[in-house]
């Protein structure tokens, strides 16, 4: 019997909805980490009870969790006092530990002068699609780092900081490193996207990277049109049949890409605005994107207070309002970048979460949703497991 | 702990006993202390001192404690 596992990361825990194949009647664990932010929680796809999680805290900074049982107990990866022992036995957790790796360097800051590299948190965690024990982290200030062992040690994969990372800028959020789409079809290319730096891609597993920025326009934000670095790219998501074509949410501006980055070209259309921050295919579709828009970069919220998904079945420039069972009046939250995701049952299950703390789910391709939780703590990321 | 006892020596004793908080109270690489902890000893302020800043003889004979405190702030 199919399942949906969705993971939820808020700003003061993280919870566990699951559900049958029928996607209507939910159990909802939780809080997990209560009080702490969790930024993101991620299953392994090559073994879907190992599930990553990044808890953040202002006070003690970064932690990484991890659960081998779909999400029942967590721990921090090397914390068992067997593991990585230090002086009387005591656990030697190193699971927090991201360095950058030799020379830091500086990038931008918001005035334009340099600044040094700065570790703050882990925005997202990427499990690879063949191996448990392999996870990808992309890190604020922005950089990916890399584990081979479950979590428990972490090296960074600096050749990205060498793709002109002195001319990398912070977006208001911060210079993060949010979005990492693993190839299904090449082990070595790798996809990741920066706010605001732009889209960048490795074809020789995390060694060297290159922009794949061509095509961008940040008129407001880059004075020169050509920028190779720089854009502010909110998210980018691939179909895995078809890797070489990328669908990308700008700070402005809904894009394409068909040859892996080289090319991106506008496909907003008829959206009411193109600004917003979460994109994603749906699952057996490849030409069928999602958006959520929102008013402005100053005014992150939807248009006319009506709680909007946008779905094209064009691979863009001609979009629907999907709107039944989401609220059409006074609403005003916002979905973040990492907040919106599809299953892979059929129909496709698509879910978003809120920053007022609904999660709304749709069983049939977003033709119409349901809220499964209405009231946790503004929601920071969204992602599904579907079980077998 | 030998002499002389500071503020970074108390802490790279926490570190040593304790590996799990590396990390936690002052940054790895860096060993910069993490904005929202503070360190107080004898009713004053050691936050801001350098590493070496040596401790009141106190804490040192262990009279008095050495607190490292997460700040009230931060939502």
């Amino acid at each position: 019997m199919s399942k949906v596992r969705v993971l939820v990361g808020t700003k003061k825990g993280a919870f566990i909805l699951t559900s049958d194949g029928s996607r209507k009647n939910w159990d909802v664990s939780g809080p997990h980490f209560a009080g702490w932010e969790m930024y993101h929680l991620k299953g392994s796809p090559a073994e879907p009870n190992r599930i990553y999680a990044s808890q953040t805290s202002g006070w003690f900074g970064q932690v990484i969790q991890r659960s081998d049982d779909g999400g029942k107990t967590w721990e921090p990866p090397g914390t068992k006092p067997e593991e990585l022992v230090g002086p009387d036995g005591m656990p030697k957790g190193q699971s927090n530990k991201f360095v950058y790796e030799g020379q830091v360097g500086t990038h931008k800051w918001y005035d334009g002068t340099q600044h040094p590299w700065e570790f703050k948190r882990i925005w997202h965690l990427e499990p690879s699609l063949t191996e448990p024990d392999t996870v990808y982290a992309g890190a604020e200030d922005a950089a990916i780092f890399k584990s081979v062992d479950g979590g428990k040690t972490w090296q960074e994969l600096s050749g990205l900081r060498q793709a002109k990372g002195h001319l990398w800028q912070p977006g208001a959020g911060g210079m993060a490193v949010h979005t990492i789409l693993l190839d299904p079809k090449n082990p070595n290319r790798i996809y990741i996207a920066i706010s605001a730096a732009g889209a960048f891609r490795t074809d020789d597993g995390g060694k060297t990277w290159q922009p794949i920025n061509k095509g961008l326009k940040s008129a407001y934000e880059l004075p020169d049109p050509d920028s190779e670095v720089g854009h502010c790219v909110h998210r980018i998501a691939l179909h895995p049949s078809r890797p070489d074509v990328l669908f990308m949410q700008k700070h402005w501006d809904v894009l394409r890409t068909d040859n892996a980055g080289e090319q991106w070209r506008e496909v907003s259309g008829n959206l009411p605005t193109d600004f917003g921050f979460p994109i994603d295919v749906n699952a057996h579709e490849p030409e069928t994107i999602y958006v959520v828009p929102i008013k402005s970069d100053s005014e992150h919220f939807p248009p006319d207070g009506k709680l909007r998904v946008y779905r094209s079945k064009t691979g863009g420039n001609d979009w629907e309002a999907l709107t039944k069972g989401l609220p059409q009046k006074d609403c005003y939250v916002n979905v973040l970048r990492d907040a919106l995701c599809v299953d892979s049952l059929e129909p496709c299950g698509v879910y978003f979460g809120t920053t007022g703390g609904q999660v709304y789910g749709s069983a049939d391709n977003g033709d119409t949703w349901n809220p499964i939780v209405r009231d946790l703590p503004a929601v920071y990321s969204v992602e599904v497991q579907t079980l077998s | 702990m030998a002499e002389p006892v500071t503020v970074g020596s108390v802490l790279d004793a926490i570190e040593e006993r304790y590996p799990v908080l590396r990390g936690t109270i002052r940054d790895h690489g860096t060993l910069k202390r993490r904005p929202f902890i503070r360190f107080f000893a004898c009713k004053e302020d050691f936050s801001l001192e350098p590493a070496d800043t040596k401790l009141p003889h106190e804490v040192v004979s262990g009279t008095e404690p050495f607190m490292i405190i997460g700040a009230i702030a931060g939502g």
